[in-house]
């Protein structure tokens, strides 16, 4: 029945709505390397999967019987499934239905979930996936809402980073934080992790994966980190310090990560510059949170730091910061501080004052 | 009087059944879970991925095949409906005999005739039937 039907279906089949690449449709929804895409696209009986690198695996490895000649039936199948969508979308001009239809059209399609599957997403290689493409956007988030995203509401929540910062977080870009490689710890962080006070000692590059349909070329973001338990010994509390603050930055889909390379204009980008962990001793983890913001228009950074300067450092009531800027919060990460022994070498680099030691008694 | 020794056939104790599943339990819960579950396909990334486009399109084909026959069921009834309404206003006299239960219980066919469906019926023979 399934032969039958495909057969028949075969005669409208017009080849090449996945293999035509024109200057529309983009090369990373092929596979980059030959050999792995002909033996997927066009297995000959016999060959070996180019993956196999030892003759003697090779000559172990046998294929699934059959498969080769109902892959062809089924490829044509979905092609021509997915040329029935291309048909459909060219009468469509709506941005939200057209993304839509670019996904379905390419989601079943082999060479995609071959160059999705088994690359980096992280660190992606547009030439493998491209987050310009709908497609890999639909997929990336899929991978993240599968497992990153949950663990980082979970360790939010855990930590109660909210509501101690902002009162919660409905994540829609993904946040990855990482230091440089000179501070000795060359990895993107989990959410929660504890870091040593060296590893933090230089600003973190901050990678923002953006999955919805926005305009990249007007978008700009704002960056907080902020830490919500300085002690306030007066007070018998704790305070919000802002640590580091990036406004009006520019992102692409491919190219996301915020780093000294990409707020150039310093006066417009920088707003308060980084304020390493230093956690004094006996007082226990601080937990250091980093905010993403989506802004509805451009922030001026003059204006603010005129008004609000002093209250950075001593008193930050992020709430109020986003309420008055009018940030939409679209994603976070946390990672927690704690005093080690070298705490007062980053205070001596940045020129910062002798902390307190905390005993149980107060005098 | 001299004790005389029977030596009985030696037989399990009623508990042994349970002693036995006792004991397949946990021989079962020493193995890993890794091992009683059914193996993994064991397949190159090349092969995976053109294994899973034919299941896409086996189950997509399928889906289609279904949607199709559940729009064709979904015409059919309505067109009955449609075809009843007709009757009621033509002639009712007609109407409230083809929408009332048929109670004349006939020997040949046993039981009436009955509307022909894909499946067999769950009474599948009469016995108590007597002629009118």
């Amino acid at each position: 029945m399934f032969n039958r039907s495909f057969s028949l279906s075969s005669k409208s089949y017009l080849p090449g709505v996945w293999s035509n690449f024109n200057s529309v449709r983009s090369t990373s929804l092929s596979i980059p390397f030959k050999p792995t895409k002909d033996y997927i696209l066009n297995k000959t009986a016999g060959s070996k999967p180019p993956s196999l690198k030892k003759l003697s695996n090779k000559i172990k490895y046998q294929s699934p019987e059959g498969l080769d000649e109902i892959f062809k039936l089924s490829y044509n199948y979905l092609e021509n499934n997915a040329k029935k969508i291309y048909d459909k979308l060219e009468s469509t001009s709506d941005l939200k239905t057209r993304e839509n239809l670019l996904i379905q059209a390419e989601i079943n399609n082999p060479e995609v979930q071959y160059n999705f599957q088994y690359s980096n997403k992280l660190e992606n290689n547009p030439n493998l996936i491209d987050y310009e493409q709908p497609i890999y956007r639909y997929l990336g988030k899929k991978h993240w809402e599968s497992y990153s995203q949950m663990l980082l509401m979970q360790r939010l929540e855990t930590l109660h980073v909210i509501p101690d910062t902002m009162p919660t977080l409905d994540p829609k870009a993904e946040v990855n934080v990482r230091f440089p490689f000179s501070t000795g710890l060359n990895l993107w962080i989990e959410p929660g992790d504890t870091l040593s006070s060296n590893t933090t000692s230089m600003e973190p590059s901050i990678k923002i994966q953006e999955y919805d349909l926005i305009d990249t070329t007007k978008q700009l973001y704002t960056i907080l980190i902020v830490n919500p338990d300085n002690v306030d010994i007066e007070n018998d509390s704790y305070y919000t310090s802002l640590n580091y603050a990036l406004t009006n930055i520019k992102l692409s889909y491919n190219d996301n990560i915020v780093d000294a390379r990409k707020f150039t204009n310093l006066k417009q980008n920088l707003l308060v510059d980084y304020q390493p962990p230093v956690p004094e001793k006996n007082a226990g983890q601080q937990r250091f949170s980093t905010w993403v913001f989506r802004q509805k228009d451009i922030m001026n950074n003059e204006n603010i730091l005129s008004k609000y300067a002093n209250k950075f450092k001593s008193n930050f009531n992020i709430r109020k910061f986003a309420e008055y800027n009018n940030l939409e919060a679209i994603g976070a990460h946390v990672w927690r501080s704690e005093w080690d022994s070298n705490v007062a070498n980053v205070r001596n680099i940045y020129g910062m004052p002798q902390g307190r030691v905390f005993t149980r008694e107060r005098f | 009087m001299s004790k005389v020794f029977v030596r009985f056939k030696r037989t399990q104790p009623a508990t042994a059944a349970i002693l036995h599943a006792q004991k397949m339990a946990t021989q079962l819960s020493v193995i890993t879970a890794s091992r009683k579950a059914p193996r993994l396909l064991k397949l190159r990334p090349e092969d995976l991925i053109r294994h899973q486009t034919v299941t896409k399109a086996w189950s997509l084909f399928q889906a289609e095949e279904r949607a199709e026959q559940e729009a064709q069921l979904r015409n059919q009834y309505q067109s009955t409906l449609d075809a009843v309404e007709l009757l009621q206003k033509i002639s009712p006299r007609l109407y409230k005999s083809v929408t009332t239960p048929d109670n004349n219980i006939t020997v040949f066919p046993r039981g009436g005739l009955r509307t022909p469906t894909e499946y067999p019926p769950t009474i599948v023979w009469r016995y108590q039937i007597k002629p009118n």
